[in-house]
């Protein structure tokens, strides 16, 4: 319950000091359900809960706030995070994602950053210790864990279900204990602060923060002889390359895409190179909300 | 004897004003010296391993000559606190209070709050340069300043003194 509160403190931290307060003023019960925090220009601050989205009250979000709460989320530095604002999101202490929209300065079809914001989304990181465990004895095959893919739709619990895994497979809780590489290009599965992994990730895991995923997946096989690789939320060719490459020197994968169900994992020709090459084994789906999610594991022929 | 005593100290007094006349031409050199030295390892650091502005302010605070120490140590300081004004104010804030700087040394120094942070690490850079180049201009013509007029204020200073105490005895 502590690290609940601990997490929206965190989220809300990079609020200007005024919508903060009124952030704040939530009682600790709905502050433990706030998945997002959302600010749009003209508008008033928003928290989005299981139910929906419902007004904080108090006036309406000015630019200047969205300017306020670059500056707080970057911690001043957007020089350090250009590559991810490029992307429209900033990843904050704790692991917590702040994400971005407004106008794109674009240079030769290359996105130099982006201006004159219009609204963010603060989304709250939250741990949830165990809940990989039902799913991690199905991964396994004579004892051995088997390359698993995770898939759900965004906003479903992918990256908090992947950190698990990794903490479970790490801790040997209920599965043999295994040295995972953990490509976190988006700072969302460890969520690093200097050096160290602010989320729980398990002892024998080696933890490469902000490298992006396909060269971070060839750094950790060349330097760290990881026995799992994870990487969360794969979407370019490259990556998908990298894990080829890497489930082709004996490491074991784990990874999360988007998508709603399996047809997708057809539709998509980057996925279906995923799957039909036979390089993932498992098929991880989460169905539900919160509490009420479900997780549903399936065999890759 | 009370005639003697009083000369003494109007004669100590004026070359003690003398002294930190030139003192202060002395001092000037050596801050801008010290905030020279301190823009060229921020930029540095900013060129090659993109620090954040806190680690950046703080690695600076232990390494840079006062009195540019206290400038990155008070940004780093502030930067830590969630209920901070924005960081060009407190650039600006504690660019002011550098002791020894004249005013034009401080107009200066003050538009760089504008840059750190806010755009791209080439960008901070430049900006950088610029503003070191700027205090590097002001820092020569300070050391000229003071090796033509520090031994002037110390000399007119005693003169002055001695020809008080002519005068009072």
């Amino acid at each position: 319950m502590e690290h609940e509160r601990d997490g929206f403190l965190q989220a809300a931290a990079v609020l200007p000091p005024e919508l903060r307060q009124r952030a704040l003023a939530l009682g600790p019960k709905e502050r433990e359900r706030v998945e997002e925090l959302r600010l749009r220009v003209g508008r008033p601050l928003t928290a989005v809960l299981p139910e929906g989205e419902c007004a904080l009250g108090g006036g309406a979000v000015c630019p200047q706030d969205l300017q306020r709460l670059l500056e707080l989320a970057s911690r001043a530095s957007v020089h350090a995070v250009l590559p991810q604002l490029r992307e429209g999101f900033v990843t904050v202490t704790g692991g917590h994602r702040v994400g971005l929209c407004g106008t794109a300065a674009v240079e030769d079809g290359r996105i130099l950053t982006l201006r004159s914001l219009s609204s963010a989304c603060v989304r709250v990181a939250r741990q949830f210790p165990g809940i990989a465990r039902p799913v991690a004895g199905a991964l396994l095959e004579e004892g051995r864990l088997q390359s698993t893919l995770i898939l759900a739709p965004p906003g479903a619990g992918k990256t908090s279900l992947l950190r698990d895994l990794i903490r479970t497979i790490s801790e040997g809780d209920g599965v043999p204990p295994l040295r995972v590489g953990v490509a976190d290009q988006r700072g969302e599965l460890g969520a690093a602060f200097q050096g160290v992994p602010q989320l729980e990730l398990g002892r024998r895991t080696d933890l490469l923060d902000g490298c992006p995923k396909a060269q971070g997946l060839m750094m950790l096989l060349r330097s760290m002889n990881p026995q799992v690789l994870a990487v969360d939320e794969v979407t370019a060719p490259e990556d998908v390359r990298a894990l080829t490459d890497a489930g082709g020197c004996g490491a074991v994968l784990l990874a999360s895409v988007h998508g709603a169900g399996r047809e997708d994992l057809r539709r998509r020709a980057l996925y279906r190179e995923l799957t039909e090459t036979g390089l993932f084994r498992r098929l991880v789906t989460i169905q539900g909300t919160g509490a009420g999610r479900r997780y549903a594991v399936e065999v890759l022929e | 004897m009370i005639h003697m005593l009083g000369a003494v100290l109007v004669a100590a007094c004026c070359g003690w004003t003398g002294v930190l006349a030139a003192g202060r031409l002395r001092r000037r050199a050596e801050a801008l010296e010290a905030l020279c030295t301190g823009l060229e390892q921020l930029e540095r650091e900013l060129s090659l391993c993109l620090p954040p502005l806190p680690q950046l302010m703080a690695d600076l605070a232990g390494r840079a000559p006062a009195p540019a120490r206290e400038l990155f140590d008070g940004c780093a300081r502030a930067l830590e606190d969630p209920d901070r004004e924005a960081f060009f104010q407190t650039w600006d804030r504690l660019a002011q209070a550098v002791p020894d700087l004249t005013e034009e040394d401080r107009r200066a120094l003050r538009p760089l709050g504008q840059v750190l942070g806010r755009y791209d690490a080439p960008g901070q850079v430049r900006a950088a340069e610029e503003t070191r180049r700027r205090l590097e201009e002001l820092r020569a013509s300070a050391r000229e300043e003071s090796r033509r007029l520090g031994g002037v204020y110390r000399a007119m200073g005693a003169a002055g003194g001695g020809f008080l105490a002519i005068l009072l005895l």
